[in-house]
């Protein structure tokens, strides 16, 4: 008697699903810490003044046409809509430089503590840093706040 | 090897943006702190306050290397970015080349700028 041995069905090919998260992960993929969402906001201040720069050159380039251009060119930046814009700008350099001053120092291995053993509770580097974080937040709101006083007594 | 002497040129600029673009935005956004502390000077952004800065050629430099670090470093940082969203090879070439060049044209065209306003300066 021979046992028929039925042949192996093929395993079906599975959907090819694309686990890159895209732009959406900028938002939400997880437990995302604090720092996660200062980095997300250290890359949209960081592209919003990279496109800003371009168009900065060509303003300031504008007093080589003389005073009355320069002028000119100063009443129209004086709209409510580009001087908040304006404000916008220094304020996405105040975050970027403040956090990049703490992403800096990481990079470098300063401030976030030696490597431990994997014993409870575990040590996270952004646990050691977080006093610095805060720390530097205070002083980019401080800067913030003495940046909006002065755009308002303009 | 490549990339990572980019990236340590990207820290460079970053530490040199602070300082360099530190200063001028307080000359520019914090005139009344700038006072306190004993600065004088005219409105910063009037012409007079802008030619003096064109006549002295230490802030000519000082520009000329203000605006090599912001480009070099805000592109750099752009190009990763947009290296995530398109990662195959020809769009990372495409980047790159695009990057540069964008970036060298922006750089040339702001130090002509400093360059003949420096030369005018006070003749306009």
């Amino acid at each position: 008697m021979t046992i028929q041995i039925p042949a192996a069905t093929p395993h079906p090919t599975p959907p090819r699903i694309s686990r890159r998260l895209g732009l959406r992960g900028w938002v939400y993929a997880g437990r995302y810490p604090a720092e996660r969402y200062l980095y997300i906001l250290h890359r949209i201040s960081g592209l919003g003044l990279i496109l800003y720069l371009p168009i900065h050159v060509w303003v300031t380039g504008r007093r080589v046409a003389g005073p009355e251009v320069w002028d000119q060119t100063m009443a129209v930046l004086k709209h409510p809509v580009l001087v908040v814009g304006e404000f916008l700008v220094l304020a996405a350099f105040i975050f970027h430089a403040f956090n990049g001053i703490r992403l800096v120092l990481a990079h470098l291995g300063y401030t976030i503590g030696r490597p431990g053993h994997p014993v409870y509770p575990y040590p996270v580097a952004l646990h050691r840093q977080r006093p610095l974080t805060v720390v530097l937040m205070m002083l980019v709101a401080v800067f913030l706040a003495v940046g909006a006083w002065e755009f308002m007594i303009r | 090897m490549r990339e990572s002497r980019l990236w340590s040129l990207h820290l460079i600029s970053a530490c040199a943006l602070i300082v360099l673009l530190g200063l001028h935005m307080m000359i520019m956004h914090y005139e009344s702190v700038l006072r306190w502390l004993g600065a004088t000077g005219g409105p910063a952004l009037a012409f007079a306050s802008v030619v003096a800065r064109d006549r002295d050629a230490v802030m000519r430099a000082l520009y000329a290397l203000l605006l090599g670090f912001a480009l070099y470093h805000g592109l750099y940082g752009a190009r990763g970015i947009l290296r995530e969203v398109w990662s195959s090879p020809r769009a990372a070439r495409l980047i790159d080349g695009a990057s540069a060049v964008f970036g060298v044209a922006v750089f040339i065209y702001g130090v002509v700028v400093i360059v003949w306003a420096g030369r005018h300066a006070g003749t306009m």
